[in-house]
């Protein structure tokens, strides 16, 4: 071989060199990018000898150095920073706003409670039972405004999450993409390395989004599975991630893979950003959601039945226009009853249920003509009456029960001609929204009571039908807690944890497969308010006609320091009472701190490792311009010295050629 | 270790985030005084802040209610030793009315006189707050609880008492009835002239069921006792035939016949009280009766039985005014602890603070030099 073509193939090589280290100089700041490096092999020479040389040089690959392992672990930790950071940051969030001195409901309790306290001193005086309405009225804003912000937070999850699907999906197809024409330019024998590099950072973009497995196919081509195994990129086929309707719980979001021949809805966490939102709106907020909302229930139950003990500033008893707060099972007493506007008579009474499972959720009217009462369905049909207001007061029609206040009433009572309004509907009111079909029909009411509050628990349970049964089973453990046949119209109610369950009669009869979410505090904190308007209705009195008595006064006082939120399941049975009020908000507020400063250890270790790997990679695959810098002397110099030996050829071969 | 050029400005900018974001939390802790930003910070003291929030939040509610309680309280204190004052005045009026040297003129100024205290006793006994509602009337406090009815006073009211919180153990009185001062004094018969008999021991075996009724009469009749009640809106109501000895009259007052009652008998018993026994001797002065002695010693004794009984109400006013003081101090100890505890949970200590704001800035400043230092370390720049 001539020292020509040896000092050309230097040459050519030193050129090769240096086109590669400027081209990694070029990207020491691209995202992504793996350095490259020429590869050389010795030309050897066609016809060995015993004084054979070698006959140049041969650049045989240009090669990317990318280490798989480095590349995989980079993408898991990235996965696993995403996801804690996501949860981080929504938790955060949460954690200072219940933290907040002007949101928290302990201080809104503590004013109400104040307030009732200092009426308690002078209970005649109109300001200070004004003050209590206004107290009640700023308490129950609270926990709407605690229940508007978890609300805004569940929607901007929502939003979220199905932003970071669609972005997933633009990578999934990126993958597939490149993946085709990687497998093209192998195909024809060219080095798709800048490709290659592009794939590499489309898996770790998508990696930061959900969590996935990579696999290797010989062609070149990758395949990426979610953790669950599901596949997302199979060579040039994509399937996509969508968000839905949560298949049991309409309140959250619910994942699905769709692929071009069916939707699989994805159970368990995905990681990535998409399973830290999917951990905060499946764990944290629910549970937020259910202890506040229990708080608000047990708070207007609680006082609601003390009131309804007592008696107001004109003497009379408490039952229907004292009630403080919104009933938390049915429309507010005051709204249950609506006398005629020309009604003559004075007489006032109110309606309670005598039994949930007779409840039709019609609207009533009862009519007076001077010596009979009848009762009217909507039709205009009697369905009850009698001579006077004793029978009145002792009637039951359609689960319902009359109390009339002031017996005898006073004059002049009931007179000829009155009518009064009756609307008791089921469906609207809290009993009836607790219940929510899932599966099954989303017509058939099914109402769910409070029955003692002192036993609510912070959970929502599920209801399910088959062979004619029914079991509930708390979700919060896992636990059930009633079953049995499915009651028919007319049975007893079925009764859990402080709850009491009925299928009106008005409603049809559950049927097999049929699923009910039964959350019985999710809404409370929104549902609270207050429904009385004139100071002078609370019912502060023990006694009828002694408006300076505040001895039920002192029992909504006492409420304060009453153990009242359950203190959860001990050995599978219901804790009945535990901590007060304030101090079971405090208690939540404690965990969701717990809670916090556990993720944002666990965002810290997950950070670390995540730089970790990143320098690890960088460290492997990173341009270093000191390194190229001496490459490209040493290219240079290659380069200066291969051109000398063609230099040499030259004269030597002048040399040759002027001998003659 | 082979270190890539980005690498160093990764791990640089990494680092001075770190620094910067611990800098602006110092800061924050600094500008609001706070140790505890939000509550993971630290739960556990999060929870006891909250705690302590809520006692001191109570126990300044029960301070609040102390003071009002206070000031109730002494007002009825003052009004208390001006009824005494009134009711010891009239008291010298009926001994000198006693002592029979008086002409008839004399006996009716000191009637007159009588009029006038009563009518002070009777605007001290219906005193009214600022907000028009009535101190003595227990908790029917709009009715004006002594009124005249009939020719005799009633009490309007009831004699329950309102409790008012001041300790989550303790709740006190916040007012007394006229009716334990006033209406709580005897029982007084009253015996019909031609009878042949008498009554004698006359005791009230229930006060609260004789308040009903203005008074009772009582008649024999062919060997048979019987009893009718008077309620105070003029409506009689007859009583279970009296039987037995001593007498048993409708379960409220018990009585010795003496001697042998006769056909045509009649006592009227009646629930004496301080107004309505007055504003009798008043008239007998007038009139110059000659019952003019017995009036005298019945209303020397209800005299007697009526500054007892304030004197009675004063001291537990006074003994409630006391322990008042000494909640009031206990409250104010715990709430002055409660909120030295909370300082030393949730402030911040300054120092410490200050010390480590000036490290973190010296870090970061020294990160900042270290980066331009090696930022400006290239071979390129020796070839």
């Amino acid at each position: 071989m001539s020292l020509t073509d040896i000092g050309i193939s230097g040459l050519l090589a030193a050129q090769k060199q240096m086109t590669v280290t400027s081209n990694n100089i070029a990207n020491v700041n691209t995202v992504g990018y793996s350095r490259q490096e020429v590869q050389l092999t010795s030309i050897s020479t066609s016809f060995p000898g015993a004084a054979s040389v070698g006959s140049g040089v041969l650049v045989t690959d240009v090669r990317r150095l990318s280490d798989s392992f480095l590349t995989g672990q980079l993408r898991d930790s990235t996965s696993l920073y995403n996801q804690k950071s996501t949860h981080a940051q929504y938790m955060d969030q949460i954690d200072s706003y219940l933290g907040n001195e002007s949101s928290i409901i302990t201080a809104g309790l503590n004013q109400f409670f104040a307030a009732a306290n200092a009426a308690s001193v002078d209970p005649v005086s109109l300001a200070a039972r004004q003050q209590v309405i206004s107290e009640a009225v700023a308490l129950s804003q609270r926990f709407n405004t605690v229940q508007e912000q978890l609300d805004s937070q569940s929607r901007l999850l929502g939003i979220q999450l199905e932003t970071a699907a669609s972005e997933a999906n633009a990578y999934i197809h990126g993958i597939a993409g490149y993946n085709k024409q990687i497998q093209e330019a192998l195909g024809n024998g060219s080095n798709p390395n800048d490709l290659m590099d592009k794939r590499e950072q489309a898996i770790q973009d998508l990696a930061a989004l959900t969590g996935i497995n990579v696999l290797s196919q010989p062609d070149g081509m990758v395949n990426v599975y979610l953790q669950s195994g599901h596949p997302l990129v199979l060579g040039t086929q994509t399937n996509e991630l969508d968000v839905g309707n949560h298949p049991v719980d309409p309140n959250l979001s619910g994942m699905y893979l769709k692929t071009p021949a069916s939707t699989i809805p994805l159970s368990g966490n995905l990681g990535g950003a998409i399973g830290g939102l999917q951990i905060y709106q499946s764990e944290v907020l629910p549970e937020i959601q259910n202890e506040i909302g229990r708080l608000a229930v047990i708070f207007s139950d609680n006082v609601n039945r003390l009131f309804a003990k007592g008696h107001d500033l004109d003497g009379h008893k408490g039952e229907a226009t004292s009630q403080l707060m919104n009933d938390v099972n049915w429309l507010s007493a005051v709204d249950r009853v609506t006398p005629d506007v020309s009604n003559a008579g004075n007489a006032r009474f109110s309606v309670n249920v005598s039994d949930m499972t007779a409840l039709t959720g019609e609207a009533f009217e009862v009519r007076y003509n001077g010596t009979h009462f009848t009762i009217h369905d909507t039709s205009g049909t009697a369905v009850g009456g009698g001579p006077s207001w004793t029978t009145l007061n002792a009637q039951t029609f359609r689960g319902l029960e009359f109390t009339v206040h002031d017996t005898p009433p006073s004059s002049p009572g009931f007179v000829a001609g009155d009518s009064f309004q009756i609307s008791f509907p089921l469906s609207g009111v809290p009993a009836g929204d607790r219940v929510l079909a899932t599966q099954g029909d989303a017509t058939l009411l099914v109402a769910v009571a409070v029955d003692d509050s002192k036993k609510l628990q912070a959970t929502n349970y599920v209801m399910r039908v088959d062979g004619g049964n029914y079991r509930i089973t708390r979700e919060s453990d896992g636990r059930e807690v009633a079953s049995g046949t499915v009651p028919a119209p007319g049975d007893p109610t079925v009764k859990f944890d402080g709850l009491e369950l009925a299928v009106p009669a008005a409603s049809a009869s559950l049927a097999d497969s049929d699923v009910y979410l039964i959350q019985p505090v999710r809404r409370g904190a929104d549902e609270i308010g207050v429904a009385v308007d004139n100071a002078r209705s609370l019912a502060f009195a023990s006694e009828a006609n002694s408006p300076g008595n505040n001895e039920n006064l002192q029992a909504i006082v006492d409420l304060q320091n009453e153990g009242l939120v359950s203190d959860g399941i001990v050995n599978g049975s219901v804790v009945n009472g535990g901590v007060n009020l304030g101090e079971g908000y405090t208690r939540l507020v404690g965990r969701i701190a717990v809670m916090t400063s556990q993720v944002k250890t666990e965002l810290d270790t997950s950070q670390s490792l995540f730089e970790q790997a990143r320098d690890a990679r960088d460290g492997y695959s990173g341009v270093n311009l000191d390194e190229e810098a001496m490459s490209l002397v040493r290219a240079e110099q290659a380069y200066a010295a291969s051109a000398q030996v063609i230099s040499v050829a030259q004269s030597t071969f002048d040399t040759l050629l002027r001998m003659f | 270790m082979r270190v890539s050029t980005s690498q160093f400005s990764n791990r640089m900018v990494t680092v001075m985030q770190r620094q910067s974001s611990d800098l602006a939390r110092t800061f924050d802790d600094i500008s609001s005084g706070k140790r505890i930003q939000q509550p993971s910070d630290d739960a556990l003291g999060t929870v006891k802040v909250q705690h302590l929030n809520k006692e001191i939040a109570s126990l300044n509610q029960y301070i609040s209610n102390v003071n009002q309680l206070e000031g109730v309280l002494q007002q009825e204190d003052t009004l208390l030793t001006n009824m005494v004052n009134v009711v010891q005045r009239t008291r010298e009026n009926v001994l000198l009315a006693g002592n029979g040297a008086f002409d008839s003129q004399s006996l009716e100024s000191l009637a007159n006189e009588i009029d006038e205290q009563i009518k002070e006793l009777q605007s001290l006994a219906n005193y009214r707050l600022a907000d028009g509602q009535y101190m003595f009337a227990g908790s029917n406090t709009l009715d004006e609880p002594i009124r005249k009815n009939f020719g005799r006073f009633i009490y309007g009211g009831d004699d329950e008492q309102r409790m008012v919180a001041i300790s989550t153990s303790t709740k006190l009185a916040s007012n007394d009835s006229a009716h334990g001062m006033f209406f709580d004094v005897g029982v007084r018969t009253e015996r019909n002239a031609g009878n042949a008999s008498s009554l004698e021991n006359i005791a009230l075996t229930s006060e609260k069921a004789l308040e009903d009724y203005s008074q009772i009469t009582l008649t024999y009749n062919a060997g048979a006792w019987t009893a009718v009640a008077k309620q105070w809106d003029g409506t009689d109501v007859t009583l279970p035939a009296p039987t037995g000895a001593p007498l048993d009259i409708g379960g409220m007052v018990t009585a010795d016949v003496v001697g042998t009652p006769t056909t045509g008998d009649t006592f009227t018993i009646e629930n004496l009280d301080t107004f309505t026994a007055l504003s009798r001797l008043s008239d007998a002065l007038r009139s110059n009766s000659p019952d003019l002695q017995q009036e005298i010693s019945t209303a020397l004794q209800v005299i007697d039985t009526t500054i007892g009984n304030l004197g009675q109400t004063q001291t537990s006013v006074g003994g409630r005014l006391n322990t008042l003081d000494s909640t009031f101090n206990s409250h104010s100890d715990v709430v002055l602890m409660d909120q030295v505890l909370r300082s030393e949970l949730e402030d911040l200590n300054y120092d410490e603070a200050i010390s480590r704001l000036n490290l973190q800035q010296t870090a970061l400043t020294a990160s900042q030099q270290a980066y331009v230092r090696i930022q400006g370390l290239s071979l390129f720049n020796f070839l």
